[in-house]
């Protein structure tokens, strides 16, 4: 199925200017959240702000890192993307609503910079196998320069 | 024993799959939208149903690099201080990461299945 990124404009712009965010040199992890997280694009700006993490076999508190990640720009439309391969978890028994992007190289939980949500639509769940948040081919996502 | 650098193995394979033509920039431009090869060659009437397609959240496959403008690379730069590498493509389009990343991007195209749709 076909789902949406959601940006969080305060946890991305703000921080990657002020240098809190390196896209290629930090640590980029998926968290998995259940449905009873609410995301808020308005107020989201760390990583504290995330409730409901999912709890379960095979997850580890905070997500997994994101490997082999990249930045495309794109000549003639101006576009930045950024990429990285699937997020896995292997072997595990969980149920998530919602994959959080973030940067987890700042110390605490509270510097770490939000950078995107995606909302499955519903509630996947693995039993014993692998969960995979497998994102778009061209990449996880694209910022404009207008 | 001296052990060779993985780093430098990489930069060795990403050139030479660069030399080969083997390597492609993957923008996030669908081939089926404005700016898309598809989309230079479509008549008035497929690009409407394409429009109506993405407007009502029926987006064409998006599973394949094949989906996807790609560009292919002409020369490596790098690595730079920090040991970043970028994939040129002639116009200007580029990826940019440490070697493995690059190489696991750019060769994409090379690796994957080409798409019934």
């Amino acid at each position: 199925m076909a789902v949406t990124a959601f940006v969080y404009p305060t946890g991305m712009f703000p921080t990657a200017f002020n240098k809190e965010v390196d896209l290629l040199t930090d640590a980029i992890k998926c968290a998995l959240a259940t449905s009873t997280y609410t995301p808020d694009q308005d107020t989201h700006d760390y990583f504290n702000d995330v409730t409901n993490e999912v709890v379960g076999t095979g997850y580890t508190a905070g997500g997994a890192t994101l490997a082999n990640d990249t930045l495309t720009y794109t000549a003639g439309s101006n576009l930045y993307t950024y990429d990285a391969d699937d997020a896995t978890w292997s072997t595990s028994t969980i149920t998530a609503r919602y994959a959080v992007v973030y940067d987890s190289t700042p110390a605490s939980d509270a510097t770490r910079p939000l950078l995107l949500y995606q909302n499955f639509g519903g509630d996947f769940t693995s039993t014993g196998g692998t969960f995979t948040v497998a994102w778009n081919a061209s990449g996880i996502f694209t910022i404009t320069c207008a | 024993m001296v052990m060779a650098n993985p780093n430098d193995q990489t930069l060795t394979s990403l050139r030479s799959l660069c030399e080969a033509g083997a390597l492609y920039v993957i923008t996030p431009i669908h081939l089926c939208q404005p700016g898309g090869l598809h989309w230079e060659k479509m008549n008035a009437e497929q690009r409407a149903a394409c429009e109506q397609a993405v407007a009502t959240k029926q987006v064409p496959p998006l599973s394949s690099p094949y989906h996807f403008d790609r560009r292919a690379v002409t020369r490596i730069d790098g690595p730079d201080d920090k040991g970043r590498v970028r994939g040129f493509a002639s116009d200007g389009s580029y990826t940019e990461g440490y070697p493995a990343g690059v190489l696991k991007r750019l060769a994409e195209t090379m690796l994957a299945e080409k798409p019934k749709v």
